[in-house]
């Protein structure tokens, strides 16, 4: 019988012992499968469970570990992948009613690379439909409704990675696999207190993975530490610009005093104590602000527009009138209108801004700020009324395909996590993982979990 | 939850929770109706195409998320670029 604590240990500790034969990966498989059977359903934090093939590749794992042949790391762990990535004969939903009987006959890029590495998959993740491609009111907006929030089931889990946050929340996997376009992977894992990283853009390869926005897509893991993370980026990245050397050394980390025009007080203590941490364990923290610019307004632009392309077929059939969310009904429709002057303007506003942004980076080795200016918010709050607010370190960051992690930075005094985020320049992801493995080897807020 | 109220924010806001800040929805403030023309001409050419799909309801929703979301663009658009600034890719 395989205890809870057990569930929570990080991928380090689970193939530490895995690896010493102390614990096996078909029970540690079938233990995470239960759990997902009942506590997943009940946090709607699945599309599907992909039982057999996980029993089968827990089977494989076990066998070549006791003969002796180990993978890597990642070999006889369970995890769990967005259900925009195409997994061999299951269901690929993508989220949304018109793709519920889709099916691929190949596994996406990424699930590949696991399954070489020995990972064991065992669901497709719930998300927001369309990865929110057509826009969304509220947190139900999926084919499984609405995933609940693992620290208090009434709140979301925020999306459009929703099922992945819960999922590694809960207990149900090692970890799993989330996907950003905007705010995806660090939005889910602030509100449900778990460790995210949005890699570099086109570092994975988004081979077998839906389209939403086709310069803005990026795919990367959620777990429970910044370390499970950079082991599981090691396993699924295509190009490694980073040698797996000696850790880079923080030397300047930008503080910023603009991410956010107004954050909620609890959160901004929590930070302001996050900060103390990083200059108490050595790193030179300072005050560093974003530029200012129509940044925000030109990444809408191009989400919009490669999203209006993305699901053209869709929009024209009219079959969006089958999502679930009154404005993904009809957020197509809108997204059509926008002229291709101002598209391409965007694409030359992004040159502007990542010039700015390299400028910046060459004062810091990170940028970093909360996660988000609030805790997670109850399902049914309206997400277009009474949460709307500028975000342009979120708007910059994926607009310039920056690297970006989010870790868990405190709780309020409801017991709600707060994450803290870590911005570097392209390819230097090996950096953003220094500065939240800096912060996590001197805070333990990562090793919380919900009680469920 | 302390609810954020729009109101406090700027005006190039975004849902912060959506993969996709889809820019006309997210920048949804109320403003009173635009005699902007190509406002206008977009809800236009969505209603000649697409209108016998939609109900009153969603008519209206669409008028107001474009009308809403025009300053951004507008914002977008006074951005100062030269010949010279070509498009990232």
């Amino acid at each position: 019988m395989i205890g809870e604590d057990v569930l929570y240990l990080t991928v380090h500790e689970l193939s530490a012992r895995i690896h010493a034969r102390k614990l096996s990966p078909v029970e540690l498989t079938e233990a995470y499968l239960k759990r997902s059977e009942t506590i997943g359903t009940r946090l709607n934090a699945y599309a599907t469970l992909t039982r057999e093939r996980a029993l089968d590749e827990a089977k494989q794992a076990e066998r070549e570990i006791g003969a002796g042949k180990i993978r890597g790391p990642l070999h006889g762990i369970p995890y769990a992948a967005k259900d925009l990535l195409a997994a061999k004969g299951y269901p690929t939903t993508w989220g949304a009613r018109p793709f519920a009987n889709q099916k691929f006959d190949f596994d996406a890029n990424v699930i590949q690379r696991l399954k070489e590495a020995g990972a064991i998959l065992i669901g497709k993740a719930a998300m927001i439909e369309l990865a929110g491609g057509m826009g969304y009111r509220y947190g139900t907006a999926s084919i499984s409704g609405g995933a609940k929030n693992p620290w208090n089931e009434t709140c979301w889990t925020c999306g459009s990675s929703s099922g992945s946050g819960a999922i590694v929340a809960a207990g149900l996997a090692a970890f799993a696999i989330g996907t950003e376009t905007w705010g995806s992977i660090v939005c889910p894992s602030a509100y449900c207190g778990v460790s995210g990283l949005r890699p570099t853009f086109n570092r994975v390869s988004r081979e077998g993975a839906m389209a939403l926005s086709y310069t803005m897509d990026k795919i990367g893991p959620m777990a429970r530490s910044a370390e499970d993370c950079e082991v599981i980026l090691r396993a699924i990245e295509q190009s490694a610009h980073v040698g797996t050397g000696a850790a880079p050394i923080l030397h300047r980390i930008g503080m910023l005093t603009n991410a956010w025009k107004d954050v909620d007080k609890e959160i901004a203590s929590i930070t302001s104590a996050a900060f103390d941490v990083l200059s108490k364990a050595g790193a030179h923290v300072e005050d560093a602000a974003l530029p200012e610019g129509p940044w925000e307004a030109a990444a809408g632009v191009t989400i919009s527009v490669e999203g209006a392309s993305a699901f053209e077929s869709l929009i024209e059939s009219g079959r969006v009138a089958e999502l679930t969310d009154p404005l993904g009904k009809i957020g197509g429709y809108i997204n059509m209108t926008i002229p291709g002057t101002d598209y391409e303007r965007a694409q030359r506003i992004r040159t502007i801004i990542a010039q700015k942004m390299n400028a910046l980076f060459d004062k810091y080795d990170v940028i970093a700020a909360a996660s988000l200016p609030i805790a997670a918010t109850p399902m049914e709050t309206n997400l277009e009324t009474d949460l709307a607010f500028s975000d342009p370190l979120g708007g910059i960051g994926n607009f310039c395909g920056l690297p970006a992690i989010s870790v868990p930075s405190g709780f309020t005094s409801k017991n709600l996590p707060i994450g803290i985020q870590f911005v570097g320049r392209v390819h230097d992801d090996s950096k953003v993982l220094a500065a939240a493995k800096l912060f996590q080897a001197n805070t333990n807020w990562h090793r919380r979990h919900p009680a469920l | 939850m302390r609810k954020v109220s729009r109101r406090t924010f700027a005006r190039d806001a975004v849902i912060v929770a959506s993969a996709a800040a889809v820019m006309p929805q997210a920048l949804a403030e109320e403003k009173p109706a635009s005699p902007n023309p190509e406002v206008e001409a977009r809800i236009q050419w969505i209603f000649t195409k697409y209108g016998s799909r939609l109900d009153d309801a969603q008519r209206a929703d669409i008028r107001r998320l474009i009308t809403g979301g025009q300053a951004s663009i507008d914002a977008m658009r006074a951005y100062p670029l030269d010949n010279s600034v070509g498009p990232a890719r």
